[in-house]
């Protein structure tokens, strides 16, 4: 098969959309829903409530976290506070996340985080304590309580090393071919280059 | 065989081939001016200079990355959409560049068609055409050029190890620079076979080539403000959701399979059958690619801190870090170099088709290929189409420094509505330096304006746009208050608003 066949039939999977060019600026506008689910892991306090305030495209809502399962995106009692917002689909996504205690209330995190208009998009906050003991937030990559939110950034890391060690003693123990009966038949073809 | 690479392709970016005119699978956005610039390559002929961004300067071509790719989008005359060609570079580019890799590698080791195809596999998909499918950086997809390159090289034909090198130069200046430390690699292998007169042919033909080409660099080409962006021991295997929690995905430089195979096959050279000059000389070119990746200082945690320096901190304020912002793309060279090297010992495997499966794993679970390179939708609010036919004026507020990506991102996307409403805009779209923005220095004296509670509608005037548009989500409430107030006491009602296409967006006519 041709370097043009193969492009060809790149271009024949896409050829409905191609055909039509891209679409106007009314086609394309049409708003499509999102969903924004938070997750923020409280460290070091037993909040009375988390609350957050989220923006998209203007539409300003807000929505009470909670750690008892009642979300159907959180696990009940782990100290990470989720919730769920709909909405329209949003290129950038203002979020105020405020930690309740019995002392008041305090502004963990605010600031702008990007959908990139994805339909489902999770993020997850930790709420620690800065140097200065004072409260602050920060955006983690994964949901999980506590530390553990780092540990499990690191777990991809794990794999990836358990996956090298497995290749490296595959490759060391593979049973090789003598070269001789190799190049034999591992000759490359003549020709002109591609 | 081809259609092996592009049933490949198809999983490795699902699911844009689904939908390659109107979604993006990048991350980042630098899949944006990408687009711009296929509409817009027309535009920079004859003066070299486009009128539709930056304007009223407008925007000069030396600032441009890919002349390849340009000279596409200009032959193609917008026959073809700008996402689609951005998304046909995701689709086709690895197939390209696993093809020839694949066939470089059976012709310099005299390998067969799996070893082969193992080479391509990781070339071709592995973490640097994924960094640069999730960044944006389509053009970099599109790289037969090394290997083919490696071959020209190592055969010692001076014409197409020439031609080759300015290919690599024209698809991106980094697979240039890649290109060359390729050749001076392989010529040192194989000087001995190849003699004194070849090598010094071949050295003369990329020599005269790489003159030309810094010579127009130097005309005005485009130094990127920021950090170093270097590999570390961690990205240089592995991914971790942490590089995409900004959605800025600068991640491994080579993956495990490449580099596990390459140390075997070194440590096992004797019963792979390949020469020792060769097994080391390979072995060398990548190892010194990964020093290279790491950049002026060797970052040994995850947070970047001063590092560790490196021999290449001697060029640390010389400038050519500002010309070479990112050394982690040597992994380019590496990838090649050590998936060739692993090729020889798969080659001698009982089961080498088994190694390929391991090859096809790696690039679409172990990088997180599946998963990370996701459809995004990319529409353009219902606004722009009822703005005034005259220059526009995107207003948000500067965040943090100019080197702040939210500020990218915004500059990116405005480009990207460009491509469809057609007016000339004030942010620069080739840009790497967002304070050189006529938009940023615009945008920054109005918002000054209007915190001194001075004027603007002269001034605004004067700047001879026809209309401001707010993007109002960035701004934080108080601030994003008094800057309606203020356009409304100038300028009168909004002519627009707008809350589709994801922005919640504000639009005023400025008076002629």
């Amino acid at each position: 098969v041709s370097v043009g066949g193969a492009l060809a039939a790149l271009l024949a999977v896409s050829s409905s959309s191609a055909r039509a060019a891209e679409p106007g600026l009314v086609e394309r506008t049409a708003s499509s829903p999102q969903e924004v689910v938070l997750h923020v892991s409280v460290v070091d306090r037993v909040p009375v409530g988390v609350r957050a305030r989220l923006q998209q495209a203007g539409a300003v809502r807000e929505v009470a976290l909670t750690d008892d399962g009642t979300d159907s995106a959180d696990v009940p009692f782990d100290r990470v506070w989720s919730g769920t917002v709909r909405g329209d689909a949003a290129q950038y996504l203002p979020i105020r996340i405020d930690v309740e205690e019995p002392t008041g209330v305090t502004t963990a995190w605010d600031g702008i985080a990007r959908g990139g208009l994805e339909p489902r998009v999770e993020l997850s906050f930790e709420v620690t304590r800065g140097p200065d003991g004072a409260m602050v937030g920060r955006r983690r990559a994964t949901r999980a309580p506590g530390a553990m939110s780092h540990a499990a950034e690191a777990l991809p890391l794990l794999g990836v090393a358990v996956w090298a060690v497995l290749l490296l003693v595959v490759a060391a123990l593979a049973g090789l071919r003598r070269p001789e009966a190799a190049d034999a038949r591992d000759m490359p073809p003549a020709g002109p280059p591609p | 065989m081809w259609l092996g690479w592009v049933a490949l392709s198809l999983a490795w970016s699902w699911p844009l081939a689904a939908d390659p005119v109107a979604s993006t699978v990048s991350l980042h956005f630098d899949a944006f001016p990408a687009a711009w610039l296929v509409d817009a390559a027309r535009s920079f002929v004859p003066s070299g200079v486009s009128s539709w961004s930056a304007w009223p300067d407008g925007e000069p071509m030396q600032r441009l990355d890919s002349y390849l790719f340009v000279g596409l989008a200009m032959v193609l005359g917008g026959a073809v959409p700008g996402m689609l060609l951005t998304n046909l570079f995701v689709l086709a580019g690895p197939v390209a560049s696993a093809g020839a890799a694949s066939w470089a590698t059976r012709r310099m080791l005299g390998v067969g068609a799996p070893a082969g195809f193992f080479a391509g596999v990781l070339y071709g998909f592995g973490p640097m055409a994924l960094v640069a499918a999730l960044e944006g950086q389509v053009y970099a997809l599109l790289a037969p050029w090394l290997p083919l390159c490696a071959w020209a090289a190592w055969e010692g034909r001076a014409v197409a190890t020439a031609v080759l090198f300015a290919l690599a130069l024209g698809g991106t200046a980094y697979h240039g620079v890649n290109a060359a430390l390729i050749v001076a690699g392989v010529l040192l292998v194989r000087a001995p076979e190849l003699g004194r007169a070849a090598v010094l042919r071949v050295l003369v033909g990329v020599a005269a080539v790489g003159s030309v080409y810094a010579a127009f660099y130097a005309t005005g080409a485009s130094r990127g403000a920021g950090p170093v962006e270097g590999a570390t021991p961690v990205t240089l295997l592995a991914w971790s959701p942490w590089l995409d929690l900004a959605r800025h995905s600068l991640g491994p430089v080579l993956g495990v399979a490449t580099s596990a195979f390459a140390v075997v096959a070194l440590l096992r050279w004797r019963e792979v059958g390949l020469p020792r000059r060769t097994a080391v000389g390979l072995f060398a070119l990548g190892a010194v690619a990964v020093l290279l990746s790491f950049g002026p200082r060797l970052q040994l945690g995850v947070v970047p801190g001063r590092g560790v320096p490196t021999p290449l901190s001697l060029l640390e304020g010389t400038g050519v870090f500002r010309a070479l912002r990112f050394p982690l793309r040597f992994g380019w060279t590496a990838a090649l170099a050590w998936s060739m090297l692993g090729a020889a010992l798969v080659a001698r495997m009982r089961r080498p088709w088994a190694a390929l499966i391991v090859a096809g794993l790696d690039v679409l679970v172990a990088g997180g290929a599946v998963g990370r390179l996701r459809g995004h939708p990319v529409p353009v609010p219902r606004l722009y189409g009822l703005l005034p036919e005259a220059p526009v004026l995107e207003l948000y507020p500067e965040f943090g420094d100019s080197r702040e990506d939210l500020n990218y991102y915004a500059q990116n996307l405005a480009c990207h509505y460009q491509r469809f409403h057609r007016r000339p805009i004030l942010e620069r779209c080739l840009n790497t330096d967002v304070a050189t923005s006529p938009r940023w220095v615009a945008g920054a004296a109005l918002h000054a304006r209007v915190f001194a509670r001075e004027p603007v509608r002269d001034w605004l005037r004067g700047l001879r746009v026809g209309s401001v548009v707010v993007h109002a989500d960035l701004y934080a409430p108080a601030m994003r208050e008094e800057v309606l107030g203020a356009l409304v006491r100038e300028l009168g009602d909004p002519i627009a608003e707008g809350h589709d296409g994801g922005e919640w967006l504000m639009a005023w006519r400025v008076p002629t």
